[in-house]
């Protein structure tokens, strides 16, 4: 496990709550996210979040919403502000990450949509966008949805 | 297509929707309309020249719903309570629409060389495209033989009803593009359920908006006579059935 900012021991004490399994999961998924994960971020990009908390983004509101609701406007809307924060910055590796990472039969199908429209336009420097892109395709599928109306236009 | 505010409220719109308006010069005036859960619905427009507004609808819009499904407008909508907000820059307003007008993959506005900018109607394009949605087929709109007429009125009115610069005003009229995406086209486009719609079904939609907008006014203007007409001359027009009763002999 990496260190944890400020920012990041908040998370990590919502894993000690007792919600479901399912949400405590999609928690943690977003803790080794924001994490830039052990792999990926090298010790100067571990120690530059670690300076300066407000760097890393929180993402529990991500998983605010229950599943099988749809996602509220409120943590759209925060979903949107986070990764505009990252393109702002060129932090495309975050962006990337948080597409490795993320469970995609946790989130609404909303929060999976928005993830892909939001960053559409930096599409092409975000190396994961695409195996993304297809998870969702097959998520929403396997939820009864019609993926090729609901991912319209996110085309190479 | 068209809902009249006045019978069917703005905050009816489930998520989103298009707004238009007549405006001035002759050009119909369009927006977006957006309602984050029970919040109020507001409009997003660029009025003018370096005047993006985001507040609550007027009563002169009309607006319609957007035909999209329901999970892709509800990650639409809170992208557009967003733009006007995140240091906006001012949008300066220019007929010309081609490439990609925001900063990054934000929505951010980027583009002030002399002659750029967005109108009413491109900047809900503008947005649009930036989210994966391609509202317009582009590739086949048509040059019509008043458009290149109604972009010079309109860089005439810019030059002299706004805060742009000469070189601003001269870049736009020196661009030889005359397509037009007509507001009416783009509100009609955006009621539709799947994009993009092709320069024949826009055009259509687009005459349809402004019949519909037309028939709105007229029952507005039949509305605001009747009572006059009552209290004027009580025996014309049956109020209770009594002067039809009369006028019939009975």
């Amino acid at each position: 496990m990496v260190a944890l900012s400020t920012g990041e021991t908040y998370r990590f004490r919502r894993l000690a709550d007792p919600n479901s399994t399912r949400v405590r999961r999609a928690v943690y998924v977003t803790l080794m996210a924001v994490s830039h994960e052990p792999s990926v971020a090298n010790d100067q990009d571990r120690s530059s979040q670690e300076a300066d908390p407000a760097q890393s983004l929180d993402l529990s509101w991500l998983f605010d919403d229950q599943p099988g609701q749809p996602a509220s406007p409120a943590s759209l809307r925060e979903l949107y502000r986070g990764i505009q924060q990252s393109l702002r910055q060129s932090d495309y590796k975050f962006i990337d990450t948080l597409y490795r990472a993320a469970d995609v039969e946790l989130l609404p199908a909303e929060t999976l949509v928005g993830m892909l429209r939001y960053a559409f336009s930096a599409h092409r420097k975000l190396e994961n966008w695409k195996p993304f892109r297809q998870k969702v395709h097959d998520e929403l599928g396997r939820r009864g949805a019609d993926p090729e109306r609901l991912l319209a236009g996110l085309r190479d | 297509v068209v809902n009249d505010p006045s019978e069917q409220p703005f905050d009816d719109v489930q998520e989103l929707g298009a707004l238009i308006m007549r405006g001035r010069p002759p050009e119909n005036h369009v927006g977006l309309l957006y309602k984050l859960g029970n919040e109020p619905a507001r409009s997003l427009h660029l009025e003018w020249h370096h005047r993006l507004k985001d507040e609550p609808p007027k009563a002169d819009w009309f607006w319609v719903q957007c035909g999209l499904d329901p999970v892709s407008r509800r990650v639409i909508a809170p992208a557009v309570a967003q733009v006007a907000t995140d240091n906006q820059l001012p949008i300066p307003y220019s007929t010309i629409y081609e490439g990609i007008y925001f900063e990054g993959a934000t929505l951010r506005y980027a583009r002030n060389k002399a002659g750029e900018g967005l109108t009413c109607a491109t900047l809900i394009l503008a947005i649009f495209d930036a989210l994966g949605f391609p509202v317009l087929d582009l590739k086949s709109w048509k040059q019509r033989d008043d458009d290149r007429n109604h972009l010079n009125t309109l860089v005439n009115f810019l030059r002299t009803h706004s805060s742009a610069t000469e070189e601003h005003v001269a870049a736009m009229e020196a661009r030889p593009s005359g397509i037009r995406y007509r507001p009416q086209e783009v509100v009609g486009a955006v009621s539709e359920e799947a994009f993009p719609v092709t320069f024949e079904r826009a055009s259509a939609l687009g005459a349809e908006v402004l019949a519909e907008m037309g028939a709105i006014e007229q029952r507005r203007v039949q509305a605001a006579d009747a009572p006059i007409t009552e209290q004027t001359n009580p025996a014309v027009g049956p109020v209770d059935g009594s002067a039809e009763e009369a006028d019939n002999g009975a």
